[in-house]
């Protein structure tokens, strides 16, 4: 009873202050109350120990509580319920001045806090307590008040600044009521006071927000970019359209890179170096970006990707075909490694031939890169023209971990067969040490696996020289007993040969000509006469017009031949040594490849790589549905798509075209009366 | 297994004999019968039996019209296997087969097997019948040519899209030949794919050679 008259004077008490000061008196009389209850409760213990606990043992009546729960419930019952309009609007009042920015007492906020949820009682067992007041009578209020409270500043604040501005308020304002929870509301808020914050600051104002971001973008503003992309991170999808303006401006990005190097260099083949770092530079810059405006987030990257994958395929450069580049990207390699005054260094190499599988990730038509790469690799060692056996052998390992064993198994063997062939020189210059006739021919060859390597035998017949003929049936011998059944096919069309003269009387010092075989072919000839015609030169080398006539055409503009009369191809035309030669090189390359030659290369390469995609095509779909023996038409095209994309990316109109195929040499059939089904003909 | 084989092959042997004696007179009179009518179309030069000529004027003599689908209608019905050609064995067979006897019986089945083609399903296995009948012989497919005659003959009127496609394949000329696939396509074509190609779909399964025609026919804007 005295309990009660005295609550009921601090509520009389109370009705004479407002605002900061009522809480100063609520907080007061809180703390001098809950005090005074602690002991009385310590005082009363005995009574708390047996006769409060029996009498709720026995469950007779629910109003029994310990005496310290029984002075909160009287607080509680007698002045709260009477009060808690005024303190709580006190303690909203007081927090907007703090967000209006005026500095307040927390302590008076974070006290009233405490005896809110100390008085959460729980009905049914009085020595738990749960945050039902607090979350009923603050924490309702609260939140709407703070809804409203930035729902207004928002607005306005958007409406009068630029969203970089709106977003660093946005951001700071987040701060601070997660500082606010920590200071002196309950943890319990936190979750549902951020949640409505997002709502109110970011998700109300996510599209004005997503429609700053090109124009950030443009300007590449990073940490701007940084802010957005974590406070749109914070409401669900809202990182959705940025991802998307993303793509799309990275995807611009590149395509311009890529126009720029086309107009630069007019209608000339672009120039594999420069394609290739337009487009590294676009992918540093924004994956770079991705990285630390967005946190190397996810979606971000997958934008990224997606985006390069298009611009690395679809760009001016390429125009219609996506095959243009990964042939550049081959030549690119070539360059790198061959031989050349301006190669890297060897760790700068490295960095450059993983730069190169950036790109080559996101190439659609990876068959092509594969052709490419290897005829130009089997060029480099044939030629003798790789730079370095290391940097092949980590290239083609950057391959095999990018595509599978597969994809590299034939450049693997070629480098293979580059080191058998070396040993096979040496042992084979042993076996000639052994022979008394000394030949003053030197000789080496390469044997290489038909399987393995891109070349195709000679398409003209040639008569060996005597003088080289044989070393040739030697070799001949010494691989058969070697390996007998190998068959060894010549290909003399990559074959060279050095060739001393010794006829020139001008000079002190002879010459040595650096020829291709069918060169030497015609010019040892020139060992026992001085002068033939075309007719005699064609039938003493054997050789095809076709042949004849270049090798031919560049000893004469060398002028180690002089074409004295007729014209040149004609039968009767008549070639002589020219006994005057001069140059002002002691070693002369006469071993030169025709610009035309190239130009047909490339398109016979391309043209083998239709074959071949025609062929793979057809065999994933014998296989496919051999294992599934019947499959409709749409499954089956995605499953040679899914299949084959590794390769290169299969167009649905070839894909018909192949299943026609297969229909008509009765691979597969028509399903008996559904005309989009098609099963196995075993 | 050897001894079960054995008796199935006496069986067979004791069945023929079993129903000759009893129809005997009917069917040597037949026979006969048949036989003479066969020599009457045969081209005795060779051994071929009937050929084209002869069976011009057996088609003729049973009131067909040679200029409409009533000369594949009939090899379908007698179960012919090249076109323009009856060898005698199909003769006999067709004609046991039908019992006729006379022109006139023949002539007047005609209208008959005429008025099965409204069915969609008789002229469908006529259809399908086609494509086996006029190819060369020994080959997969069908002459180009060949099939742009048959598809006047059989269609006619019946669908507004063969003119066009018979169009497009004779200027265009997009193949030589007409593979089973494509015969058979084209009959499913023309019944699921409106005249205006509303809602054709090249990525379904067509083959390439109806996306072609559709391609074209864009194009053109026909």
């Amino acid at each position: 009873m005295y309990l009660e008259n005295h609550l009921r004077n601090i509520r009389q008490e109370s009705e004479k202050y407002m605002d900061e000061d009522l809480l100063q008196y609520y907080t007061k009389q809180w703390v001098r109350y809950t005090t005074a209850a602690r002991v009385i409760n310590n005082v009363f213990m005995y009574i708390n120990r047996y006769w409060v606990k029996r009498e709720i043992d026995e469950d007779k009546k629910n109003d029994i509580y310990d005496i310290f729960t029984l002075t909160l419930v009287n607080w509680k019952r007698h002045l709260f319920s009477y009060v808690h309009h005024n303190v709580i609007a006190a303690v909203l009042k007081l927090i907007e001045r703090q967000r209006n920015g005026e500095s307040i007492e927390t302590g008076l906020i974070k006290s009233v806090v405490e005896s809110f949820v100390a008085l959460g009682l729980d009905q049914n067992d009085a020595t738990k307590s749960n945050f039902a007041v607090y979350q009923e009578y603050f924490e309702g209020p609260f939140i709407a008040a703070t809804e409203v409270y930035y729902k207004t500043e928002s607005e306005k604040f958007i409406s009068e600044n630029s969203v970089p501005d709106y977003m660093k308020k946005a951001e700071t304002r987040l701060a601070e009521e997660e500082n606010r929870v920590e200071m002196y509301l309950h943890e319990s808020t936190a979750k549902t006071l951020i949640s409505v914050c997002e709502t109110v600051l970011v998700k109300n104002h996510a599209e004005v927000i997503s429609d700053g971001f090109q124009q950030l973008l443009n300007l590449d503003k990073q940490d701007d970019l940084h802010r957005m992309y974590c406070l749109l991170a914070r409401i669900p999808d809202g990182l959705d359209p940025m991802r998307v303006s993303f793509e799309s401006h990275v995807r611009k990005a590149g395509l311009g890179a890529v126009e720029r190097i086309g107009q630069q260099e007019k209608d000339a083949a672009v120039d594999p170096k420069t394609y290739v770092e337009a487009l590294l530079s676009v992918h540093k810059q924004y994956n770079d970006l991705v990285q630390s405006a967005f946190s190397g987030e996810a979606g971000f990257v997958a934008s990224l990707d997606k985006a390069c994958g298009e611009f690395v395929n679809r760009n001016k450069v390429c125009r219609t075909s996506t095959s243009k580049s990964p042939e550049l990207l081959a030549r690119f390699c070539d360059t790198l490694l061959k031989k050349s005054a301006k190669n890297p260094e060897e760790n700068e190499l490295e960095d450059v031939l993983n730069s190169v599988m950036t790109v080559f990730k996101y190439v659609e038509d990876k068959d092509v890169f594969q052709k490419f790469y290897s005829k130009m690799l089997a060029k480099r060692l044939v030629n003798g023209t790789s730079a370095s056996d290391d940097a092949e052998g980590s290239m083609i390992s950057k391959l095999k971990e990018a595509c599978g064993f597969e994809y590299t198994s034939k450049l693997q063997r070629m480098l293979t067969d580059m080191s058998l062939s070396k040993e096979m020189n040496d042992n084979f210059k042993e076996v000639l040490q052994h022979h008394e006739d000394t030949n003053h021919v030197d000789f080496s060859m390469l044997v290489l696996g038909a399987g393995s390597w891109p070349l195709s035998a000679p398409s003209t017949s040639f008569s060996i020289p005597d003088d080289v003929v044989k070393m040739y049936d030697r070799f001949q011998k010494f691989y058969q007993n070697k390996h007998s059944g190998r068959k060894l096919n010549w290909l003399f069309q990559l074959s060279k040969a050095e060739l001393k003269t010794h006829y020139l009387k001008g000079n002190k010092t002879s010459y040595t000509f650096q020829v291709s075989t069918y060169q030497m072919g015609i010019l040892l000839q020139y060992n026992n006469a001085t002068s033939y015609t075309l007719k005699e030169l064609q039938s003493r080398t054997d050789l095809a017009a076709e042949a004849l006539n270049p090798a031919l055409g560049i000893l004469i503009k060398a002028r180690v031949l002089l074409l004295v009369n007729g014209q040149a191809g004609d039968d009767n035309a008549r070639y002589d040594l020219n006994f005057d030669f001069k140059n002002k090189k002691i070693r002369i390359n006469l071993n030169l490849a025709m610009k035309t030659e190239q130009k047909v290369e490339t398109d016979e390469t391309h043209k083998t790589i239709e074959e071949d995609r025609k062929y793979l095509m057809q065999a994933a779909i014998v296989r496919i549905m051999k294992t599934r023996k019947v499959m409709k038409h749409i499954a089956l095209i995605e499953e040679v798509i899914t299949q084959l994309q590794s390769r290169f990316k299969p167009k649905v109109p070839d894909i018909k075209k192949c299943i026609d195929i297969l229909l008509e040499k009765e691979f597969i059939e028509r399903a008996e009366g559904q005309k989009d089904m098609y099963s196995y003909v075993a | 297994m050897p001894p079960k084989r054995k008796a199935s092959m006496t069986n067979n042997k004791t069945k023929k004999p079993k129903t000759i004696p009893k129809k005997k007179s009917t069917v040597a009179v037949a026979t006969h019968l048949y036989e003479e009518w066969f020599q009457g179309y045969a081209d005795n030069d060779t051994d071929l039996g009937i050929t084209p000529e002869g069976m011009q004027r057996f088609l003729t003599d049973m009131g067909a019209n040679l200029e409409s689908i009533d000369s594949i209608l009939v090899a379908w019905k007698l179960s012919l296997g090249r076109m323009g050609y009856i060898s005698k064995q199909e003769w006999m067979e067709a004609m046991e087969n039908w019992n006729v006897q006379s022109t006139d019986q023949f002539k007047s089945m005609l209208p008959i097997w005429q008025a099965e083609l409204a069915n969609d399903e008789v002229f469908r296995q006529l259809y399908l019948y086609t494509f086996a009948y006029a190819k060369t012989t020994g080959q997969k497919s069908m002459d180009v040519d060949i099939a742009l005659v048959l598809w006047d003959l059989l269609f006619e009127t019946r669908c507004a899209h063969i003119p066009k496609f018979v169009e497009f394949i004779r200027d265009v000329r997009p193949v030589k030949v007409i593979n089973k696939d494509q015969w058979s396509s084209l009959l499913d074509f023309i019944k699921t794919i409106p005249y205006n190609l509303e809602g054709y779909d090249s990525t379904l399964s067509w083959p390439v050679l109806f996306d072609d025609y559709a391609h074209w026919r864009k194009q053109k804007d026909l």
